[in-house]
């Protein structure tokens, strides 16, 4: 069964050109949240026709005892976002000596969040940013074309259903519309409304961010005045930041809502 | 059998190999003490039941003709509750049961085999240390017994690090264990009277306490996140007109409590400004830009200095 990636085709091109004796043993698949860095796998996994096995939980001395000793080649997926110093750690030999019948691929936001050691180990990948035509094939909801960079938020997207997407944009819009004036504490009543690990009935804030950086961009062309820039930075930033791995994300979100407020206030 | 029986049985080394229920009332320190105690008369190994399934298994394998019972172990089950009915149990002779309650009618099930530990008196613990460091001055073992507030654990665990050494050096060695630190957390501060004092603006106890800071319990990811939830409850009630639990998220006895405690002490620039300093931290732990090793000096100076 041949798999379909849209928006990769330099990506793509490279790794058709190997073969089991060259494509490299310890790789880096470096995208955003939803850019397709899991089908990329599977993508080389049905192109040098291996299984993928996905270790990310079960990182220990055994495990990599088990895969040196495994008479058969796989694909061991790590998500890298979810490695601490010490599993980053524990892999490092294990990427280091090129295992016979082992390649490993670890999915990551960002590689320069990855120990210097980690990356020195392995050949990055880079996924390329999506333009709209290629979002297009996806949705046609031009509107969440606008809020998504990748095609795995625009199906979170979709799944979060129209009316949930028009609140959360209402309330983007009220907190651009309303924080100057408002008082702090209930400026971080705002944070009640969203989700930061996985409560329900509650707004995802990935998406959110994502929203707030919609609402802020469309204010920036319609009026450009220099907060408003300074608005479009500080959402930017936190959209950013958000991808970190393990970062508290309701204290960047309360932080955000500090400083805009103090950048509002100055069209008051 | 009573507790006294065992106790005899235990010194005049004449243990009946028998099922034993103890049931502990506070803690299970006596009890545990029992039972190592009866294993290594038995020179037995101790080995662990996780749940009544184990107990089960070890009645079906009374009656497995290719089972041969293990004489040299000695198997123990810890439960907060034993309510196991199956009077078979009793024909396993190297079982020791430890327990907080027993049902009412495991009584009549294994009349002779329940033993019950009364709750350890004060006197009774300082005896045990007593006896335990014979060479240390009985006013200096007073010190550590309020040190470590007559709890048996912490006093038994602190006794540890002396009753190797021969009585005559024991007193000597206290001393010097006193002077290096040895017996933990003589501080009688936690991180919640580091945080009071911080919110608070008490330089004079927060000095105290720093000062101390090596012997309390403060970890600087965890004094980050109680500060942060400290001044968000302050700036939620000090900044609003009027605080209700539904707009703070806070109880109205929690509200009266900030009220009262906590508003007051920083203006509302000094608290906005804190707040957007705690809340920075996580990102620049995490981007490598704030080292955790100076964390904890650097809320103190900063806070101090907004």
């Amino acid at each position: 069964m041949s798999i379909m990636i849209y928006g990769q085709d330099a990506l793509i091109s490279q790794i058709d050109a190997t073969t089991l004796d060259t494509f490299p043993r310890s790789v880096i698949f470096e995208g955003l949240p939803g850019s397709g860095k899991k089908l990329l796998t599977n993508y080389v996994a049905t192109h040098l026709a291996l299984p993928v096995i996905d270790i990310t939980e079960s990182l220990t001395q055994e495990t990599i005892e088990e895969i040196t000793e495994s008479v058969s080649p796989s694909i061991y997926l790590i998500e890298g976002d979810k490695l601490t110093i010490r599993e980053q750690n524990v892999i490092l030999k294990f990427l280091e000596e090129p295992l016979k019948n082992a390649y490993i691929v670890i999915t990551v936001t960002q590689a320069a969040f990855l120990l210097p050691t980690v990356q020195n180990r392995c050949q990055i990948y880079t996924l390329a940013p999506y333009s709209k035509e290629i979002l297009k094939k996806f949705c046609e909801d031009t509107f969440l074309i606008d809020i998504a960079v990748t095609p795995g938020q625009l199906i979170l997207l979709q799944n979060e259903g129209n009316t949930v997407i028009q609140d959360m944009k209402l309330l983007a819009e009220k907190i651009f519309n309303k924080i100057s004036i408002a008082s702090f504490p209930n400026t971080l009543s705002i944070v009640n409304k969203l989700a930061f690990k996985s409560e329900k009935d509650k707004f995802n804030i990935d998406i959110f961010c994502n929203i707030l950086r919609y609402v802020v961009h469309n204010l920036v062309i319609a009026d450009n005045r220099a907060f408003l820039f300074d608005a479009y930075t500080l959402t930017s930033d936190l959209c950013k930041h958000m991808a970190i791995p393990n970062v508290n994300k309701q204290y960047l979100f309360e932080n955000f809502l500090y400083h805009l407020r103090e950048v509002m206030r100055q069209s008051v | 059998m009573t507790l006294q029986e065992l106790k005899l049985a235990i010194e005049t080394n004449n243990i009946p190999s028998q099922l034993f229920i103890f049931e502990y009332s506070d803690n299970n320190f006596l009890a545990v003490s029992y039972m190592q105690e009866i294993s290594r008369q038995f020179n037995r190994s101790i080995r662990y039941l996780e749940s009544e399934t184990d107990l089960q298994a070890e009645i079906a394998a009374l009656s497995d003709i290719f089972h041969s019972p293990s004489i040299n172990e000695q198997l123990v089950y810890f439960t907060d509750s034993f309510s196991f009915t199956d009077s078979k149990l009793a024909e396993i002779k190297n079982l020791i049961i430890v327990t907080h309650k027993i049902d009412k009618q495991i009584s009549a099930i294994f009349p002779d085999n329940i033993i019950i530990f009364p709750k350890l008196e004060q006197w009774q613990i300082t005896d045990y240390l007593y006896q335990t460091l014979p060479g240390v001055q009985k006013s200096k073992l007073d010190s550590l017994l309020v040190t470590c507030n007559y709890d048996v654990f912490r006093v038994s665990s602190e006794a540890e690090k002396l009753k190797i050494f021969d009585q005559i050096v024991q007193d000597a060695l206290f001393d010097l264990f006193v002077s290096s630190g040895a017996f933990s957390d003589r501080s009688q501060y936690d991180i919640f009277n580091f945080t009071d004092a911080l919110i608070h603006k008490n330089i004079c106890l927060l000095k105290t306490i720093y000062e101390q800071k090596n012997s309390i319990d403060i970890e600087a990811i965890g004094l980050v996140t109680i500060l942060y939830k400290n001044f968000r409850n302050i700036i939620n009630v000090q900044l609003s007109n009027n605080p209700t639990p539904e707009g703070t998220g806070l109880t109205s006895k929690q509200i009266y409590a900030i009220q009262k405690y906590n508003c007051g002490y920083f203006s509302v620039a000094q608290l906005l400004k804190i707040f957007e300093f705690l809340t920075t931290i996580d990102l620049r732990i995490k981007t490598g830009e704030l080292p955790v090793d100076m964390l904890i000096d650097y809320l103190i100076v900063k806070i101090f200095c907004i």
